[in-house]
Parts: C-alpha cells; structure tokens; sequence
C-alpha cells in the first residue's frame, strides 16, 4: 500500500513538473481568467502603509505619504514600512479577506494621527467581461484628542 | 494633528487626462484621472476631499519607483505650492489640507467601463 502510495506520490509530481513546463513555454495560463479579473486590483505593496496597485504589466499604483515636522525644522516624509524603524510608527491590518475588503489601521504618535483606511472591491459584469470596481476611505483621526 | 497628508498616482505608461472639479469657492473637490487600457476599456480615478491642491509632474523613471526620495528632492514643490505640469503625467500628487479638525476623510474610487 505505501509502495502505491509512493508511486502516485512519484505521478502527480512528475505531472505538476509537466505543468510547470508548459507554463514556462508560454502555452497555458498560469491562472483563470475569472481569477485573473477578480485579483486584478488589491493592495499589493505590502512594503507601504498604504499601496492599492494593478497586476498588468504596465500598472498604476495609487498610495499615501505624509509629511511630519521633524526636529531639525524641516520635514519627514512616511511612505514605506519599515520595520523597527525607530519612528515610532504602527501598521496593521484588522481584516483583509485576499481579495475584496480590508481595514487597515497605521498611527504616528510623533504626528499625532491616526489612519483608518478601509478597502471594498466589487465585481460587475459588464459586457460578458467581468470588471472590478473599488473604493478606498482614509480616515484621519488624532491619535490623543488632547 | 500635526501632519501634511499627500496621495499619489503613479504609473508606467504615458496616457493619462486629468479634469479637475472645482467649486465656485475655487476649491478642487474631485480630481478625476482617466487611463485607455487596451480592450477598449478606459478607467477612472476619483480621488475626493474637502478640497485639496494637485501636482502633476513629469518625473523621470527613477524618480518614480522611489516615491520617498521623490518627495524629499522636491519637498518645496509638494509642500509649499502646486508646480503643475498636466501635460501626460507620470505622477499625480494630491496635497491633501492638514487636518485641524477632529476627524478628516478622504476617498478614492476606481471603476473600469468600454
């Protein structure tokens, strides 16, 4: 029994190596075409606080900086997470489904504010093609109302 | 809130048209921002606000993949006035009014139509 189970272990990879193969020529997608409309658009910059981007090979990003008063009288821009940056600055999802909504939340207590930015996606058939649609809400909030 | 919020739309290919909807009190509210896509397809970014002030730059490829080392060379212009150049962007900026308030809100919107 183990032998066969071996053996067909043996097959089916064997046969997810032909599909790779194939992939790699060219002659097949790698994913659906229902799964490539609805994951078209999603947040896909897990590298910046906030980063909503396209999967076509030419794509559009649309994203937040902003700018806080730094100590030598100028400015600090915050656009990329960094981890353990020093700043001071948090940034975490409270919910994120893969594809159609989320909730992220980011506080920067050196410019006392407080992100909640909430992301909806929806799909719509549109001439027997399917076509996304979405929003996306910032919500600016203090982060001490005092 | 001591913060001076920004948005940004950037992108890698040329082709965008902007149109800007302003009230009579002279305030930009809506900044709509259209692309062709093949297929017949165009799309559309809202981005909507209180109001808000928009630079539309032509920045060179590098300056585009980093946003932060784009905003710190041109920190004056993002920050101090809309240098706008609208003809075919690479890179739309919204300078969103520092919040004073309790509580601000900003929205951005996408759809796709033939």
């Amino acid at each position: 029994m183990r032998t066969l189970l071996l053996l067909l272990g043996v097959v089916v990879a064997l046969g997810r190596m032909l599909d790779l193969d194939q992939l790699y020529s060219g002659d097949t997608e790698l994913h659906s075409e229902l799964y490539n409309a609805t994951m078209e658009w999603g947040t896909y910059k897990p590298n910046l606080f906030f980063g909503v981007k396209d999967r076509g090979a030419q794509p559009v990003t649309v994203g937040l900086v902003w700018a806080v008063p730094s100590n030598g009288g100028g400015f600090e821009f915050r656009h990329t997470y960094r981890y353990q940056s020093g700043d001071g600055v948090t940034a975490r999802f409270e919910y994120h489904d893969g594809w159609s909504a989320a909730r992220q939340i980011v506080e920067d207590p050196v410019g006392n504010v407080r992100f909640e930015i909430d992301f909806l996606k929806q799909m719509l058939h549109e001439e027997s093609s399917l076509v996304s649609q979405w929003k996306a809400l910032l919500t600016l909030k203090p982060l001490n109302p005092q | 809130m001591r913060v001076v919020p920004f948005l940004y739309l950037s992108h890698e290919r040329p082709g965008l048209s902007l149109q800007k909807v302003t009230g009579d009190d002279g305030k930009t509210r809506v900044l709509k921002v259209s692309r062709e896509r093949p297929g017949g397809f165009q799309e559309f970014f809202e981005f909507g606000a209180e109001s808000f002030d928009v630079l539309a730059v032509n920045a060179v490829d590098t300056e585009l993949w980093d946003v932060p080392e784009f905003f710190r060379r041109h920190a004056r212009d993002v920050l101090m006035g809309p240098a706008v150049n609208e003809n075919d962007p690479k890179m739309v900026i919204m300078r969103m009014p520092q919040p004073e308030a309790k509580e601000a809100t900003f929205v951005i919107s996408y759809s796709k139509r033939r």
